[in-house]
């Protein structure tokens, strides 16, 4: 629990707390209320507003120019206008400027009080925001069934997900290592429901599209799917996910899960404010669709247990494809893609059968050991093939080019998002921070956040260590980072530095396992 | 080899029934219904008042709604919600698609995306109050009034449907917490 929430949940309900609110006297103001401060006798050293620094001598200052009425000498001085809203410094000012003025208080006045004059208490400004109420929660369509294979919950971009399905005595890694290698072995089931989906359809729609990715858009064929990248106006890359293509007019945009809503935002954004000629329409339909990942060699084995008009098998549907159909008697879009991998497929179906088609995949695959697998280990299998995972290995200052993704953005000739800012001599450099794979025989060394030095430099950082884990797959630790010009010292060793702890690792390729790719286009 | 399992079934965790709270506030998740979400080109926007769907106009004015069943809802200046408890998606989308000929325009089943909460009694417009921005008095939002907006922190598309009846539809992986929400928000009303 947050410290902000431990204070809201500590501030208790917001009507016990309005029973306890202070009250405030609102006498009217006598020429009585007391006299100005004057410490000593230099007027630039007698603090009036001790919030905003305002003195004696700046509201000499301000009268000598005009400004008399308190109101503007308020503004000329800033004197009142600090977060206590003048709690601690009008009347000082007020008193002040009648004694300069020779008038009363009650004749110069007062200024207009705004919040927080009159104290406010922290369960007020809460409401009902506390508790299990602090934020809204979303659940799985599914929730109640992983529930019941025991997941533990991971609470991320407001959805509560299973990181793992522990069994009795498993730590999360030991779940998290036992689960990944399921994948590999056999297949594994990954609630994927709240990955962000996006209609986009129109006559312009390609061309649109076309215009948020640094990879070609336009061109792709139907039924086909295409992983891309997108990006601000810096170049710097803000998402990335699929673009697949339902019908010449009809594409289904992917999103990571937590830039959902954001991306759709910026979709439609540049939709209605920079290209209103554009005839296209934007569509969120995240939560339309529940999404269930099936990785694994045994994956066709599982979903050939359900009826389907879906043909699957790798001729039919090869990878990076999307077929729409019925599957279990249900409305259907099923991918051929993979976070993991290995042969992957996504299938989605209407919310309103998630619960059952989740419950059905379990049991059906039970006797050859099918595998729930949760966050952690999708992490895991997508750091040993290398994989991005946009915010852990990127932050606000990567491009295309830093990840590895530099040529595919120089050869569209097509205009993009950020294809300008991609130009600038900064974003050229050739020792800009790279991705980068590293081993070491250090176990405990790469650590995410690990700070890296190259051979030669004895201080600041040439980079840090942005993901990594045991991979149960090579028996070994595998680490991303972002190194000072990375992709030119594959081979070197280099220093890696964790609080006290220091130690080689040598620069590798990012894919740890399969580079060719053989496993997910079996 | 087993058979192939041929059919999913619709299942829901939400809280079924309602709740009342009451004689002047009760609130209830509704069953499923068919919501569509229909946006309409520049082009087509402007002649909204001749089209014609399912035989029934569409409300021109924002943030307004009209009709039995459908519901038609203008949320937003391109955007119109259509909801039924009658009929299903796919017979809809042909409604759409026939009323709408060759304007331009997208329509999206959006039905398993939304839940709908109704809220009832005398109290309905106070409880509301506590989680919504929105003046919700009859003079600012009457009868015929819907609005995209936000309520407990969540956004919602609000619709009165009577001075003491209103509709909220909420993304679905949301409802239980807006349900939730409205328990906690009731006590003291």
């Amino acid at each position: 629990m947050s410290a902000v929430r431990q204070a809201l949940a500590h501030a208790g309900k917001p009507d016990e707390l309005l029973v306890a609110r202070p009250t405030v006297q609102e006498a009217p103001l006598s020429a009585e209320v007391g006299v100005p401060p004057r410490a000593n006798g230099r007027s630039d050293r007698q603090w009036l507003d001790y919030q905003h620094d305002v003195t004696l001598a700046d509201v000499e200052i301000a009268r000598q120019e005009g400004y008399e009425h308190i109101e503007h000498l308020k503004r000329y001085t800033t004197c009142g206008m600090a977060v206590d809203q003048g709690k601690t410094s009008n009347l000082n000012a007020l008193l002040t400027v009648a004694e300069m003025s020779s008038k009363s208080a009650t004749e110069v006045g007062t200024t207009t009080f705004r919040p927080p004059f009159t104290p406010v208490t922290l369960g007020a400004v809460a409401g009902r925001q506390t508790g299990a109420r602090y934020a809204p929660q979303r659940l799985l369509p599914a929730h109640a069934e992983h529930e019941a294979l025991g997941a533990q919950w991971w609470e991320a971009g407001g959805w509560m997900r299973p990181a793992c399905y522990p069994k009795k005595g498993e730590t999360v890694q030991q779940a998290a290592q036992r689960e990944a290698s399921a994948v590999r072995s056999g297949v594994g089931l990954f609630d994927a429901s709240p990955l962000g989906k996006i209609e986009v359809t129109g006559p312009d729609a390609a061309k649109f599209l076309d215009r948020f990715y640094v990879n070609s858009i336009a061109k792709l064929e139907e039924g086909r799917v295409r992983y891309g990248l997108m990006l601000n106006e810096n170049g710097v890359i803000i998402d990335d996910g699929t673009v697949a293509r339902l019908g010449r007019d009809h594409f289904l945009v992917t999103t990571t899960s937590g830039g959902a809503a954001r991306i759709a935002a910026w979709l439609e954004e540049w939709r209605q404010c920079e290209w209103p000629d554009l005839e296209v329409f934007v569509t969120p339909v995240t939560t339309q669709w529940a999404t269930y990942a099936i990785a694994g060699p045994r994956a066709r084995q599982l979903l050939a247990r359900f009826r389907t008009d879906i043909a699957f098998d790798w001729r039919s549907m090869p990878h990076m494809s999307l077929r729409q159909g019925r599957f279990a008697g249900a409305t259907a879009r099923l991918y051929r893609v993979s976070f993991s991998g290995e042969l992957g497929y996504e299938i989605n179906v209407p919310a309103r059968y998630g619960a059952t088609l989740w419950t059905e995949l379990v049991k059906t695959g039970a006797d050859f050991g099918v595998t729930p697998y949760g966050l952690e280990a999708v992490l895991l299998l997508r750091l040993e093939k290398g994989y991005l995972h946009v915010g852990a290995d990127t932050d606000g200052t990567t491009t295309p080019a830093d990840v590895g993704w530099g040529e595919i953005a120089a050869k569209k000739k097509a205009d993009f998002i950020g294809k300008r800012s991609l130009a600038r001599p900064d974003n050229q450099r050739a020792n800009r921070l790279q991705l980068v794979g590293l081993a070491s025989s250090d176990a405990h060394l790469l650590v995410p956040g690990a700070h890296l030095r190259l051979p030669g430099t004895a201080e600041g950082s040439d980079g840090w260590v942005t993901s990594a884990a045991h991979s149960p797959a090579l028996g070994r630790m595998v680490a991303l980072a972002m190194l000072r010009g990375g992709r030119e010292r594959l081979g070197q060793t280099i220093f890696a530095h964790d609080l006290e702890r220091k130690g080689e690792a040598t620069v590798v390729s990012p894919a740890f396992l399969d580079p060719e790719g053989k496993r997910l286009h079996a | 080899m087993p058979e192939p399992i041929a059919t999913l079934v619709e299942k829901s965790s939400l809280p079924a029934g309602g709740r009342v709270i009451s004689d002047t506030l009760r609130f209830s998740i509704l069953p499923l219904r068919t919501v569509l979400r229909l946006q309409l080109g520049v082009r087509s926007q402007k002649s909204v008042a001749a089209l014609r769907i399912a035989g029934r106009s569409l409300p021109v004015a924002m943030n307004s709604w009209m009709g039995d069943d459908p519901v038609f809802m203008r949320i937003a200046p391109d955007t119109w919600l259509l909801e039924s408890a009658l009929h299903e998606a796919a017979d809809l989308v042909q409604a759409v698609r026939s009323g709408c000929g060759r304007r331009s325009f997208a329509v999206t089943d959006v039905s398993d995306a939304f839940v709908t909460i109704a809220v009832e009694g005398a109290l309905a417009t106070a409880l509301l109050a506590r989680g919504c921005g929105l003046d919700l008095s009859p003079g600012a939002f009457g009868n015929a009034a819907c609005a995209r907006t936000r309520l407990a922190q969540l956004p919602v598309v609000l619709r009165r449907v009577t001075s003491e009846r209103f509709e909220c539809l909420v993304d679905r992986s949301a409802a239980q917490w807006l349900y939730e929400w409205m328990e906690d928000a009731a006590e003291g009303l």
